[in-house]
């Protein structure tokens, strides 16, 4: 078993997660050109294969976005792309990162410093505050990344931010860590650990901290020295130095992202190929057409009604890589009991309210996941799940990757105006 | 189904001489700790505690700097056996899990993974499970040989 669930389920089968799986062989899907979804989508609300377009992968406003084992194998359920990274101002002192996990529940651009070669991380401008170097302690639920900022351009097809604060994830100038970074969880500094070569955060909001012009509190900027010693918690001086979402940053096509991710079997595919589109309405690729538009609060939670509950912390996730929610009537595996996998493949169906009070029914589907993600050489799985927390309540319902295969996933950008409306909000 | 050995113990040490000098051996932090450990959290991580009683429990509610809230689950013996936190800042854990932190750690850190958004560590005597995205992010543990007779793990919040 390799991915999410590895980590979850099968600690003592960490070397097999090494290996990397045979991508490329099986149920390899492609989804180059313009297609429709030839699915039968039960129910009256959103679901996979009830019409879907992908966005032909013109390498303009829209790229290839990929579902594989990852750089370091090993992997199931994320979705990576390609990002250029320049020197501030050049053209020619660039490095194409591969495998940059795509994040609508982060934000901000993040490298692992090994993946940089030297000419360009030489060149990458260290980000500064009166009291030293610019580093930070970015807090994930499964670790923490710590890493200095620097200024670079960020392309993606060819759409460019330029001049942005991204940060630079094990970057060994600064091998000092706080103890109130590394006391947040396991350091994920090295690409075996983090899974990605980086990541691209392009969820809902503009930057990582928000307040951190003002306060220290939030623990996620440091000014260190360079080369080791002390750091101190610091604000930042300006909100540009925070991690921020690059397409906010783009002069145009900057009002969010589609992820387009093509149906895939509910016994799995090795690959699932598909395409990240920039802009909401502002192309001829990227209109809203009949989405219905989800307004979220200020923490990016939507309502989901499932079980007739009402968990107000909903929300939709391409950085989960499993639909995780609590339903006790499933059966969940092993004696660690944190899976979902029921003997059969279940299909349910949830309701995601918008602040707006806008509603979509999402019929999705429970599979085994055990015995899903069990097999070495696949990677996409439209129906695996996990229940948030085995035992307990909790107020969250999260559709992770999953629930992408076979929709349309808007992301509008907290502040950014279109036809849809002002967001943040998911449409689908 | 995994068993990690637990691999180190956190000391609370920040706390002046008259709460620590009557307790030998010393007190825990945090999960597993005694019931004064709320309050060295609460002074190491310098957050306000307020308490709550629940049926056959209290709950310490803990408001940091940072607006994250910890709430530390003590039982009638004395004991802090669940724990959870909520916010956009992770709290200092080896201080919120106690003793049980490096075995979360070793537990969390065996397998690489891209899902940064969710955690569950579960084994025989530590169940950990967190969650959410960035800026919102929220996690709860328990140690199941702590328990309260009768008590329902529904009502860790």
């Amino acid at each position: 078993m390799r991915g999410p669930v590895r980590k979850i389920i099968l600690f003592a089968l960490g070397p097999l997660l090494f290996l990397a799986a045979c991508g490329g062989g099986g149920s390899d899907l492609t989804s180059g050109g313009t297609g429709t979804g030839t699915g039968t989508g039960s129910g009256t609300g959103s679901g996979p294969g009830t019409g879907q377009t992908i966005a032909v992968a013109n390498g303009t406003n829209a790229i290839t976005m990929t579902v594989d084992p990852g750089p370091s194998g090993g992997q199931a359920n994320i979705p990576y792309v390609n990002v250029t990274i320049c020197a501030p101002g050049s053209t020619t002192n660039c490095q194409i990162i591969d495998h940059m996990e795509v994040d609508t529940g982060s934000y901000g651009v993040r490298v692992i410093s090994s993946v940089l070669n030297s000419t360009l991380l030489a060149a990458l401008t260290q980000e500064t505050v009166p009291a030293g170097n610019l580093v930070e302690c970015t807090m994930f639920a499964d670790g923490y990344s710590w890493g200095s900022m620097h200024l670079a351009d960020i392309t993606v097809g060819t759409e460019k931010a330029a001049n942005q604060s991204i940060q630079v994830i094990g970057d060994p100038n600064y091998p000092t860590i706080p103890s109130a970074c590394s006391n947040t969880g396991p350091p994920e500094d090295d690409v075996a650990h983090f899974g990605a070569n980086g990541i691209i955060g392009v969820g809902p909001f503009m930057t990582d901290c928000g307040d951190c012009t003002d306060s220290t509190e939030s623990g996620d900027y440091w000014a260190c020295p360079s080369g080791g010693g002390s750091c101190n918690p610091t604000t930042v001086t300006t909100v540009a130095q925070e991690a921020s979402n690059p397409v906010a940053a783009f002069p145009t096509d900057n009002t969010g992202v589609i992820l387009e991710l093509p149906t895939v079997p509910d016994t799995g595919a090795a690959v699932a190929t598909g395409v990240l589109v920039f802009g909401v309405g502002t192309e001829s690729n990227n209109g809203l057409g009949s989405a219905t538009v989800l307004t979220t609060d200020n923490q990016g939670f939507i309502n989901t009604i499932f079980n007739n509950k009402t968990y107000p912390q909903g929300f939709i996730d391409s950085g989960s890589n499993l639909n995780f929610f609590n339903d006790d009537s499933i059966a969940k595996c092993g004696t660690s009991s944190v899976v979902f996998c029921p003997n059969s493949e279940l299909s349910l169906s949830a309701t995601e309210q918008g602040l707006n009070n806008a509603t979509v029914t999402v019929n999705f589907k429970v599979g085994n996941a055990q015995t899903l993600l069990s097999n070495h050489d696949l990677t996409a799985f439209d129906n695996v799940g996990a229940p948030f927390s085995a035992t307990t309540q909790a107020e969250d319902f999260d559709f992770g990757l999953p629930f992408f295969y076979g929709r349309n996933v808007f992301i509008v950008i907290e502040g950014k105006g279109t036809s849809g409306g002002i967001g943040p909000y998911f449409a689908f | 189904m995994q068993h990690t050995s637990r691999a180190g113990r956190v000391l609370a040490t920040a706390l002046g001489a008259a709460l620590l000098a009557a307790m030998v051996p010393p007190t825990f932090a945090g999960l597993g700790g005694n019931a004064s450990s709320v309050t060295t959290d609460a002074v190491k991580m310098k957050g306000q505690a307020r308490s709550a009683p629940g049926n056959g429990y209290t709950v310490s509610q803990i408001t940091l700097p940072s607006g994250t809230l910890v709430n530390e689950y003590v039982s009638t013996e004395g004991k802090v056996f669940a724990v959870t936190w909520k916010g956009a800042a992770v709290p200092d854990l080896s201080q919120t899990l106690g003793s049980y932190f490096e075995a979360y750690k070793a537990a969390a850190s065996i397998t690489p993974h891209a899902g940064h958004h969710h955690m569950m560590v579960r084994q025989t005597d530590l169940v950990v499970t967190t969650g959410g995205h960035m800026r919102a992010w929220h996690g709860k543990a328990y140690v199941p040989s702590l328990l309260p007779p009768n008590f329902s793990l529904e009502d860790i919040k």
